[in-house]
């Protein structure tokens, strides 16, 4: 067990500043990234990597270093964050498939925001292409739309244990595509 | 429970990159946790490990980075959240401290807090929902729930649970800054359960026990890091359930957080740490 991340764990749940502060020095360019990757302009990254580490405070009482290292652990307050933020904005895009503009939905941002926005999921974006349909679709509503299995399978009219299968073959898939590509530029 | 309810390592493996990215639903997510919990050591750790892995990996987010100034108001929103949450707290721990009687409420022998009843007269309506949805919600986390359950109804045990718990209990279970845990068995054979529900603002400590062996003695012992213990309460188990709690644990034993202390009960009659909190 790392006793280190539950010792610091334990001071974020009595509120000591310093042991936050450690916290954002090691995490907060993950939920950034992690936020900005699902979420249209930086402003909400930000506002959703403020209410993330409040979760974290709010739940670091029950971080158990048995169950998962801390990074998991604040990737999933992140996630579930996430995907929470784009249930209750109900502001999923139904119908808009991936491969269109993100940044282009808030409207907020210069040309010059925007052409960086569209290139920040281009890599991910190109590697989701070539994925086979059904991964490729559902890793759009589950992962980037926030919808749950159970409402993917039902929009797909696949079987729930196909829905599983596919997004966890399709990430797998994509993981293992970033391996490739970082081994082959050394 | 069927064997089909606990996924077994290749399912485990597949989904605890589902788990990581927040992409289980409830049902799947609780049947994941299962599995996990019942899974060898060997495969627990090689699910950590995993996990930890998939959770790392940047290489497919956004290469941006954060605006330096997003650490200053990141800091801030969370004092804001913090300093919201002990002044919604600082009235209820003013009853207790404020009240010139003993701290400990100890129930196992009947002893009820006169000055206090007319408080949780009071709040007896509120509690009686609370109550119920406070057992329910033990059912679900605890083996033997139901002895729990019929230890309040069935051997009248309800009216010392409710002047136990009184107004603060539904707070105090439902504050964001308690943290729950479990004992284990010390000795690998004692069969018994207790919890122990630590408020990190409050530095209350509120002590539950469905099963402990009836008519011996323990003790509620808190060992520190140097070896040194200090006993917080003594008590003898007289029913199928057990309960107490203790105010102002920093002020009067010096512990300030879960993080300092291993809790034991000690075995007074056989000298032995039969549960703790040890990992």
């Amino acid at each position: 067990m790392n006793q280190q991340d539950w010792n610091l764990m334990q001071r974020i749940a009595a509120g000591e500043e310093s042991a936050i502060e450690e916290l954002y020095d090691r995490f907060g360019a993950l939920v950034f990234k992690s936020s900005r990757q699902i979420l249209p302009s930086r402003a909400e990254a930000e506002d959703a990597v403020q209410e993330v580490f409040v979760r974290l405070w709010q739940s670091a009482d029950r971080y158990d270093p048995r169950r998962a290292k801390l990074v998991t652990w604040v990737m999933l307050i992140t996630r579930r964050h996430l995907i929470d933020r784009l249930r209750r904005k109900a502001a999923r895009p139904n119908t808009t498939p991936f491969e269109q503009d993100w940044a282009g939905i808030s409207g907020e941002e210069t040309p010059e925001q925007s052409s960086i926005a569209e290139d920040r999921n281009a890599v991910l974006r190109e590697r989701i292409a070539e994925l086979p349909k059904l991964q490729r679709d559902v890793i759009e509503k589950a992962y980037f739309q926030g919808f749950t299995l159970r409402e993917v399978s039902e929009q797909l009219n696949a079987p729930l244990g196909t829905i599983k299968s596919a997004l966890s073959r399709g990430l797998a898939k994509l993981r293992e595509k970033s391996i490739n590509d970082e081994q082959a530029l050394g | 429970m069927t064997a089909s309810n606990y996924m077994e390592r290749d399912e485990l493996l597949k989904m605890a990159a589902l788990d990581v990215f927040g992409l289980l639903d409830e049902y799947e997510a609780e049947r994941y946790n299962r599995s996990f919990h019942n899974a060898p050591a060997g495969v627990q750790d090689e699910i950590v490990a995993l996990q930890a892995e998939l959770a790392s990996d940047t290489s497919l987010l956004p290469q941006e980075d954060p605006d330096p100034s997003l650490r200053e108001r990141v800091l801030k929103r969370v004092a804001q959240a913090v300093e919201e949450e002990t002044m919604r707290l600082a009235p209820i721990a003013t009853i207790g401290r404020s009240r010139k009687s003993v701290d400990v409420i100890d129930t196992t022998h009947g002893r009820i807090l006169i000055r206090a009843a007319r408080f949780w007269r009071a709040a007896s309506f509120v509690l009686a929902a609370s109550l119920v949805a406070t057992l329910f919600m033990y059912a679900e986390a605890y083996k033997g729930a139901s002895e729990l359950i019929n230890a309040v109804y069935v051997q009248q045990n309800e009216k010392q649970f409710k002047e136990f718990l009184g107004p603060t209990f539904n707070d105090f279970q439902t504050s964001p800054k308690v943290v729950d845990i479990p004992f284990n068995t010390a000795t690998g054979k004692y069969e018994g359960t207790a919890t122990l529900h630590f408020n990190n603002a409050t530095k209350q400590v509120l002590f539950m026990a469905p099963k402990l062996i009836t008519n011996s003695q323990y003790v509620l012992r808190a060992k520190f890091d140097d070896e040194k213990t200090v006993d917080l309460h003594a008590f003898t188990v007289t029913g199928s359930y057990t309960n107490f709690r203790i105010d102002d644990v920093q002020d009067k034993f010096g512990i300030s957080s879960l993080a300092s202390v291993t809790w034991e009960i000690f075995d007074t009659v056989s000298n032995t740490v039969i549960l703790t909190t040890a990992i």
